[in-house]
């Protein structure tokens, strides 16, 4: 069973969203009703690998700002890039997430007040009528498309941006739950973007998200259909051969793809906050991420010393171009 | 040498007539058998908390006896349907009630357990706070919190296990188990007597820098210790190998020639770091190659992390003849290439 039991806020009990939502739960799901979920995720500290056996589902509403904006370099250039607030926390269970060490809990927290986070949207929007194209992003905290069977979001965001032209949608995700989207009318403006790592890296570090085949699979599929698809080539993590695996990454999918049909790839080397990385020894501490040679930086972040840092993405960068893609469709994301 | 706790002295009665225990003449609740001692805690946060850090100081500093467990054992309340009456549950993280609707953030957790516990700040009489207290735990009682607090403070590992008397709420018995008290003792004794009572090894906290390998020949300061130990432990994961094996791969001779000694500590770590990380001695020969025609007396730096592409050059002029050697010096001082360096270029690595 995906969740032990559902919190639902007293005074969201009567929503059709949340009728719907909980009608696709076993009905061996344990139900509760909560006066708020701030009284109850991250009121205690729960253990983040908790997650493993005994994950909450919390459905509420969330107040105050449902759009914000996003930090530099999260995306391409050029662009306001903002991120939408739909839901708090991952079913899956990565190594090097940095959800370990942003909330205090696991729990997954799923905002039902959709109507209120696409009038945001949409006045954010109305801010920027002067610019070519603004950003809007989902997965911030979660993954876009892991629950979207339940949720039935991509349904709500791709009728809610069918109306934004100059609006683009990224969709980030490491499921292959893309059913619904193979339902949907595919939409120049909603990307879908694929986290991608060399397949020894992602058994490794990502438990219980789509396999590298799978999601190589996924890509082909959606891009068969019509479906704009990114790809973020992140976190790249250094072995003295990390280079051959990215060159038979991109040879895996020159094989299932057309590359110049990507929309974009963002480049990004494993990094941490002080938090998440305590966190990352605490949960792991046989993990041969933490064994890295990292450099703690001026704000405290862990990471690769610049030079490497940068020759890593330099490299991945190259193998890129030379499978001719557009040097603009790539970017680095969280570097200057 | 264990602790076993109990809130009430009911809850423990099978265990005092099944052991031959003697009383601790300091703690009149503190009982003494071969194998372990016995605590009767009281009921609730506060109590429990006092009783169990006068048990624990007076076992650990008075009678210097090093505790391997603590168990907590004894009734709770049900708070979800889910929960069987009568059925004993290995608690796993037990959370805690500060006051009426506020939790406490700091929660506590067992290695063994399998639901959740929280320790309620008062008797749950009422279906308003039970519904609180169901959105954290499947379990409720008065103590365990307080007891696994105190247990951490003291270093004990610590375990619960309780017996659901009843369900919290409206229909609560409050507790009152004075008439089934023998029934669910006798069950908890039953279910210690299933525990793997093996000793349980104590934790010490192991350096691979302790163990057994010599440095004697080194100047090691307290924080270089802490980052040898980080990196010889990262090396040995990494390599799925022995410290041994990893100093054997360092150029341990080279190094051991080095004077003075601070100097050697420091050839150690880096060889270590670029045993690790290759890339890092290329960039550091590459740096040093390009500067190595430096004058005497000038002093090329940069940032050791690489985080800043700033070089500083340092030097006292004392002769025109220095003044000109500067110049020239300058004039085809490879800025640039030292800050491709640093900024990642393949080609100048």
């Amino acid at each position: 069973m995906l969740f032990n039991s559902v919190l639902v806020e007293k005074n969201i009990t009567d929503e059709k969203l949340v009728k719907d939502i909980l009608s696709r739960l076993p009905d061996s799901t344990e139900k509760i009703e909560i006066d708020s979920f701030e009284k109850v995720f991250g009121a205690v500290k729960k253990p983040y690998l908790q997650k493993r056996e005994n994950l909450n589902l919390i459905l509420a509403h969330k107040k105050g700002k449902l759009v914000k904006q996003a930090p530099d370099a999260y995306g391409l250039e050029g662009s306001p890039h903002y991120y939408f607030v739909h839901a708090y926390n991952c079913i899956y269970e990565c190594e090097y997430c940095y959800l370990q060490g942003y909330f205090n809990s696991p729990d997954i927290v799923i905002f039902t007040n959709r109507d209120e986070i696409q009038n945001q949207i949409i006045e954010t929007y109305n801010q920027h009528q002067n610019e070519d194209e603004i950003w809007f992003h989902a997965g911030e905290f979660s993954d876009s498309l892991a629950l979207s069977h339940i949720t039935q979001e991509c349904e709500f965001y791709w009728e809610v941006f069918s109306k934004l032209p100059k609006a683009k949608l990224e969709l980030r995700t490491k499921s292959a739950n893309i059913k619904s989207l193979k339902n949907l009318k595919p939409q120049p403006n909603v990307i879908v973007s694929y986290s991608l790592s060399p397949e020894f890296q992602l058994k490794s570090y990502d438990r219980k998200t789509a396999t590298y085949k799978q999601r190589i699979k996924c890509v082909k599929e959606l891009s068969e259909l019509g479906h704009p698809v990114g790809l973020h080539l992140d976190p790249i993590i250094y072995t003295p051969d990390f280079k051959q695996h990215y060159e038979q990454l991109f040879e895996d999918l020159k094989a299932n793809i057309d590359l110049q049909k990507l929309c974009y790839i963002s480049l990004g080397v494993v990094r941490f906050s002080k938090d998440v990385y305590a966190q990352l020894e605490k949960n792991y501490p046989s993990s041969n991420l933490h064994q890295q040679n990292f450099t703690t930086g001026f704000d405290q972040k862990k990471r690769y010393s610049r030079p490497l840092r940068l020759w890593m993405l330099n490299q991945v960068k190259n193998i890129c171009l030379s499978y001719d893609i557009d040097p603009q469709k790539v970017y680095l994301c969280m570097e200057e | 040498m264990k602790l076993l706790s109990f809130a009430h002295k009911n809850e423990a009665s099978s265990f005092l007539d099944e052991f031959d225990y003697t009383t601790v003449p300091e703690l009149k609740e503190l009982f003494k058998t071969e194998d372990h001692f016995l605590l009767i805690t009281g009921e609730g946060q506060i109590p429990a908390l006092g009783q169990i850090n006068k048990a624990l100081s007076l076992i650990t500093y008075k009678y210097q006896i090093e505790l391997t467990e603590h168990i907590n054992m004894g009734v709770c309340g049900g708070l979800r349907e889910s929960i069987n009456l009568e059925q004993i549950y290995k608690v796993r993280s037990i959370y805690a009630e500060k006051s009426f609707n506020q939790m406490q953030f700091q929660s506590y957790h067992t290695d063994n357990g399998d639901i959740d516990l929280v320790s309620a700040y008062d008797r749950v009489k009422s279906n308003e706070h039970k519904q609180m207290l169901s959105a954290f735990a499947h379990l409720v009682d008065r103590e365990a919190w307080s007891l696994a607090r105190a247990s951490q403070e003291f270093k004990v590992k610590f375990s619960c296990y309780k017996i659901v008397s009843d369900f919290a709420g409206d229909d609560t018995h409050c507790f009152n188990i004075q008439e089934q008290a023998h029934k669910f003792s006798d069950k908890l004794y039953e279910f210690y007597k299933t525990l793997d009572h093996q000793k349980t090894p104590i934790k010490s906290e192991s350096h691979p820098s302790e163990s057994g390998l010599d440095f004697s020949n080194f100047h090691i300061t307290t924080s270089q210790k802490n980052k040898l130990d980080k990196l010889l432990q990262s090396a040995c994961i990494a390599f799925s190998k022995t410290p041994e094996w990893v100093l054997s791969q360092l150029p341990m001779q080279d190094i051991e020639k080095l004077k003075p000694a601070k100097k050697r500590t420091s050839a150690l770590l880096f060889e270590l770091e670029c045993l690790l990380n290759p890339v890092k001695k290329q960039i550091v020969e590459s740096m040093n190659e390009l500067i190595e025609n430096t004058p005497k007396n000038f002093h090329v730096n940069y940032d050791p992390e690489f985080e800043s592409t700033e070089i500083n050059i340092k030097l006292s002029l004392h002769s025109e003849q220095q003044k000109q050697e500067l110049a020239n010096y300058l004039k085809d001082f490879p800025l640039s290439k030292l800050q491709n360096i640093i900024n990642g270029d393949e080609n100048a690595i």
